[in-house]
């Protein structure tokens, strides 16, 4: 069975996955900061148990930031900047990985869908279970999980 | 000795994370090949003899269980040893892996070390780790 799974807990194991994956330093924080630019929206749909989706927004300028520390390059790189969707929706993969082992236990099959990354407005907010991160610069980060009907995640 | 890996994922992101954590562990690389699928990972492979292949599991076009099962079937690749790197957890899918021949897991995100540790227990047989399928 699908374990619950509340904001706090969604707001950690993202904590965690950042810091591991891109040495991103953050926590969570309500009320969160406005985000700083642009927004994008990477997704991806989950299967096993339960089936749902789960995504991650963040400032343009946040996840070129997120490209710079995945590759190991300068922010200022035009590189990082032109992979910041790519490093996005890498990062909702991986941070998948660590939802659906917390929501079905390392027994169960799931299926993790590949990422999509599109630009979001800044006002419209995901349904579903929803987290507010803040990094140690003051980017903010908003994790939702969504599960498909409608019930606990 | 100096090897010739190929990196299948379809993030570029990724791709260059296990470029960059291959030389990081030390390993003595000759060529590094890229593809952004299993499709181009044997196209790739029909003019490319490889030591290595680390592959995504979730692709476009073709997965990587659809690549391990078309290298299983080709004869020629069955022997090319295939470490998946992944970020899916379920323990299943990794049993289902190691029946269809893949030598190891290194789940996403990892560390350096820990990608030397399987690289080795793969290519030199070392008993080290716990990762290995």
């Amino acid at each position: 069975m699908p374990a619950d799974l509340t904001a706090d807990r969604l707001s950690e194991l993202a904590v965690e996955t950042l810091e591991e994956a891109a040495f991103v330093f953050a926590e969570a924080a309500d009320p969160p900061p406005p985000f700083a630019g642009d927004v994008l929206e990477a997704r991806l749909h989950y299967s096993g148990p339960a089936r749902g989706v789960l995504g991650l927004r963040a400032s343009s300028g946040f996840a070129a930031g997120l490209a710079a520390n995945m590759l190991g390059a300068d922010c200022a790189d035009p590189e990082s900047d032109r992979r910041s969707a790519d490093a996005l929706g890498e990062m909702v993969n991986m941070l998948a990985g660590a939802v659906l082992l917390e929501l079905f236990g390392p027994d169960s099959k799931a299926s993790i869908g590949v990422p999509t990354v599109k630009p979001v407005s800044q006002d419209s907010a995901p349904a579903g279970c929803l987290a507010h991160l803040a990094t140690e610069e003051g980017d903010r980060l908003d994790v939702f999980l969504r599960p498909a009907n409608g019930g606990p995640p | 000795m100096s090897y010739r890996v190929l990196i299948v994922d379809d993030s570029s992101v990724v791709r260059t994370m296990v470029r960059k954590a291959a030389s990081m562990a030390g390993l003595d690389i000759e060529e590094v090949h890229e593809a952004g699928n299993g499709r181009e990972a044997l196209e790739l492979l029909k003019s490319h003899w490889v030591d290595i292949v680390f592959t995504d599991l979730h692709m476009p076009e073709m997965t990587g269980i659809e690549l391990v099962e078309a290298m299983a079937r080709s004869g020629v690749l069955a022997t090319t040893p295939v470490v998946v790197v992944s970020s899916d957890p379920s323990a299943s899918r990794i049993e289902e892996l190691r029946h269809l021949g893949v030598r190891a897991y290194l789940k996403k995100p990892f560390r350096p070390e820990g990608f030397r540790a399987i690289v080795e227990e793969v290519l030199h047989g070392s008993k080290e780790t716990s990762d290995a399928c």
